[in-house]
């Protein structure tokens, strides 16, 4: 069943067609990867899906329902959380808090509620520091929940931004780059972290140029090139296919010469 | 060492407070102290906006000066008694806040900043010229101390300075169980990295216009505790230079804390009145204040408590770690 | 009428244009948002005034003094203030500049009186006349004075190594670093450059308008409508913004009503914050992730 869905989704930025009519789908609890050079528009596409852009042209469709368009707190409660290229977390607030931020969509109080500390609000506050303090400890984080969050390091950081876009309880979740300088080990870590939260029933969508992590945890891959998809297909399929390996072995050359 | 140093300091500063009044023999000093208690209002309600929010606003005194002429015109032209005065005062405020929150939405920094300088001014320049409503530079006097409950009169400045801690006091529970709530936090959010903040589900032009229009409302009533305590009000209060003064307030104290703004409020106000001699150095003094606080002390003196006790407390694990290893 | 507006408006025009291109300089090769230019402004024209009135000076002969000093208090400006200031957030970088703006118009008053004062000028009585309207010396000078400025820093920035070395950083500023472009020399040029632009407008100003220690408030003010409207670190738009802010001023004045002027620049701030926040020549709308 399809989770996700990108119809002829393009977008144009002034002259520069950015993402070029990409039609994929994403199964339901499936692990899927989207590749290409840099600057074919992966993030463009993130971007596109929590609705930091607007298309330009073509939809984005959660589970049947139209999402491209809407605002990006609205995509987020939709079910659709992310992590970016360059670690967005708050460094100066402390990991729990981070957390907790991050569950903003599941804490069912309104204004007044926190105004006058009324008692669903207690009752919800203490719902969601539980499910953040589980949370955490699933990813072994719960040590460290009073420490800032910019005082990690780098590698816990990564898992923190992921933990903060799961205390969503998010249907989809979409990682840009989770393994950007991270060493063999913390690789190897971050793919049992990701088959790990397949395994609670989360879709996810990655965008990630270390292929060792790709091959390694992807059920099917859409390959981009210039705002174009050029290939689809399990990681197997895509490292035969002759244009994907000219897309890639042909930027190579150009940065050789 | 923290919680129950915490509770004696809070319980010193409880009993000073609540005996001040006796203590005092200078009508002078009950002045200042009121007008401390004002400044707290303000720096505590700009800081929702600016310190919580992180959205930087240098009008403030607009809402301060609505809510005072509101106030006072209400009270002068109908038999309003100033507890109803004080609430609808503070809710013509609250609509101004919406007024300003609205069209700046999508704005952030130097944008943001110079509209709410466009605001401020627009606001004193209306209060200012429209002579027929607010009587311009000539301001407004004559204005009736609140209405007498249980029988105590608030002209008598003791009265007036209860009143004002119990506002205070309610003000400081209420901002206390609203920042940390989902709003706080979505606030905090919003000031660390908006665009974060957005994809994970916080809608940026709720929050950031909740953040105005309650700023605005305690600013407002705290325009009516004024006018109704010095019983004569003019323009001449409600200029930048109060904005800013307020915005130093906040900024020294240290922003997004709660004691923050009451620790700069009290500073400050205490400062302003101590150097009432120099008359317009005290201008000068601002700029000097605002300057460094912003490159030295960008977290105020409760970023600088909060640094230290860090510092200490890292020493004593270090200190604890090393122990272990020599035991070892 | 319209050519003596149009003449009045490019005058103006060439006062706005040149607060504005300092303004816009500082913030798009420091990325300081430099809430005291109008201070500097002020300072050139006191500066000027002191020359003029109690030393004496030749009318040009001051405004080569005042380009010196301005230039001194560039750089001052540069290591006092901007220095500490740089790399922190933009909120702070405001409350900063505007304490110091805050601390010179109160300086100022104090040590000039708030009083406007005027600056005599022989030429506010010379007359020459083109196309049939009557122009006074002074503010020919002024037109002339920043187009020659115009002129020379646009050949500054496009033909000198230095010149390159701000557009590189304010195209990127990690980038120039590890280029190995001495930040701290383009910051001081950059500042001493907006500092001298804008102590010539006050000084050429001032025998126009009278010169006051809260001169330079409005002029900030209406400075940054410009750059907003032309988009912040837009030297083009800034030049633009600045004549197309003055004409409209001049046009408000003559055709509707002097009292009016000042509202133009709000005006045009409130539309612009409106419809394009990113100022007219931005290209860029989007915030980059």
């Amino acid at each position: 069943m399809n989770l996700l869905q990108l119809k002829d989704l393009t977008i144009t930025f002034g002259g520069l067609t950015a993402v070029d009519h990409v039609n994929f789908n994403v199964e339901k609890n499936q692990i899927f990867g989207l590749i290409g050079p840099n600057g074919s528009g992966k993030t463009t596409i993130f971007n596109l899906i929590t609705g930091i852009y607007k298309p330009t042209k073509g939809e984005v469709y959660l589970e049947d329902e139209q999402v491209s368009g809407l605002r990006p707190d609205q995509v987020a409660s939709k079910g659709i959380t992310r992590t970016f290229q360059n670690i967005r977390l708050f460094k100066e607030l402390t990991v729990l808090e981070n957390v907790l931020i991050g569950s903003h969509c599941m804490i069912k109080t309104g204004f007044v509620d926190d105004l006058f500390g009324t008692p669903k609000k207690r009752k919800e506050e203490k719902l969601a520091l539980e499910r953040a303090r589980e949370l955490l400890a699933f990813f072994h984080l719960d040590t460290v929940e009073n420490e800032m969050a910019g005082s990690l390091p780098y590698g816990k950081q990564r898992e923190l931004e992921i933990v903060r876009a799961l205390a969503a309880q998010p249907k989809l979740l979409l990682l840009d780059e989770p393994a950007a300088g991270m060493n063999p080990q913390e690789s190897q870590n971050l793919m049992q972290l990701i088959f790990k939260i397949r395994d609670t029933g989360l879709t996810v969508l990655i965008v990630e140029h270390d292929m060792k992590v790709v091959m390694g945890i992807c059920d099917r891959l859409a390959v981009l090139n210039y705002g174009k998809k050029i290939a689809e297909g399990t990681p197997a399929e895509i490292q035969r296919n002759e244009e994907v390996i000219e897309a890639y072995l042909g930027r190579k050359e150009e940065n050789n010469a | 060492m923290n919680k129950y140093i915490k509770w004696i300091l809070g319980a010193a500063v409880l009993v000073f407070v609540l005996v001040f009044p006796f203590i005092v023999s200078k009508a002078y000093h009950m002045h200042i102290a009121l007008m401390i208690g004002i400044h707290i209002l303000l720096a505590l309600s700009l800081n929702l906006v600016t310190g919580y929010c992180g959205q930087l606003s240098i009008g403030h005194a607009a809402f301060y000066g609505v809510g005072a002429y509101t106030s006072a015109l209400l009270t002068l032209t109908f038999p309003i008694p100033f507890w109803v005065a004080f609430f609808i005062a503070a809710i013509v405020s609250a609509f101004f806040g919406l007024l300003l929150g609205l069209p700046t939405l999508r704005l952030k920094g130097a944008y943001l900043v110079i509209s709410t300088l466009g605001f401020g001014e627009i606001i004193r320049l209306i209060l200012l010229n429209w002579i027929d409503v607010t009587r311009g530079p000539m301001g407004i006097t004559g204005i009736k101390a609140p209405d007498s409950i249980f029988g105590l009169d608030f002209a008598n400045k003791t009265n007036y300075y209860y009143l004002m801690v119990l506002i205070i006091a309610i003000v400081l529970i209420l901002m206390r169980l609203v920042t940390n709530s989902r709003t706080g936090r979505a606030w905090i959010a919003i000031r660390e990295d908006q665009l974060a903040a957005e994809v994970m589900g916080i809608h940026l032009a709720k929050y950031k216009l909740i953040a105005f229009v309650a700023s605005a409302f305690v600013a407002g009533f705290t325009g009516s505790l004024y006018a109704h305590y010095v019983r004569f009000i003019s323009p001449d209060t409600f200029v930048l230079s109060e904005s800013i003064a307020v915005v130093i307030m906040v900024l020294i104290g240290g922003m997004g804390t709660l004691v923050g703004p009451i620790i700069g409020a009290i500073g400050i106000t205490y400062l302003l009145e101590a150097l009432r001699d120099l008359g317009q150095w005290r201008m000068v003094l601002y700029g000097l204040i605002l300057f460094f606080c912003a490159v030295y002390l960008p977290k105020g003196l409760m970023g600088l408590y909060n640094y230290a006790l860090i510092k200490i407390k890292s020493k004593r694990e270090a200190s604890v770690v090393k122990a272990n290893e020599g035991g070892i | 009428m319209f050519l003596q507006q149009l003449i009045n408006g490019l005058v103006l025009g060439s006062i706005y244009t040149s607060i504005a291109l300092g303004l816009t300089m500082i913030y798009g090769i420091l990325g300081i948002i430099n809430w005291a230019h109008g201070e500097l402004y002020m300072i050139g024209a006191f500066a000027a005034l002191y020359l003029i009135m109690i030393v004496e000076l030749p009318y040009f002969a001051a405004l080569l003094a005042t380009v010196v000093i301005m230039a001194i208090f560039g750089f001052l400006l540069d290591k006092l203030v901007f220095s500490p200031l740089r790399g922190k957030s933009d909120n702070t970088i405001i409350l900063g500049t505007l304490g110091i703006s805050f601390f010179l118009q109160n300086l100022g008053i104090i040590i000039f009186s708030p009083n406007p004062q005027g600056i005599t000028s022989v030429y506010n009585n010379m007359n020459l006349n083109i196309f049939g309207v009557t122009v006074t010396y002074s503010r020919m000078i002024i037109l002339v004075v920043t187009i020659v400025f115009i002129i020379f820093l646009n050949w500054f920035i496009g033909n000198t190594k230095t010149g390159k070395a701000m557009r590189a950083t304010s195209q990127d500023y990690t980038a120039a670093r590890l280029m190995g472009i001495d930040i701290k020399f383009v910051s001081v040029v950059t500042t001493i450059i907006g500092a001298a632009l804008a102590g010539i407008a006050g000084s050429l100003a001032g025998p126009i308008f009278l010169v006051y220690p809260t001169m330079g408030i409005l002029m900030v003010t209406k400075a940054f409508a410009v750059v907003i409207l032309g988009g912040l670190g837009n030297v083009g738009g800034a030049i633009f913004g600045g004549f197309i802010l003055g004409i409209a001023e001049a046009m408000a004045a003559g055709y509707i009503s002097s009292a009016l002027k000042d509202i133009v620049a709000f005006v045009i701030l409130i539309l612009v914050l409106i419809i394009k926040p990113e100022g007219i020549f931005s290209k860029y709308a989007v915030e980059k992730v």
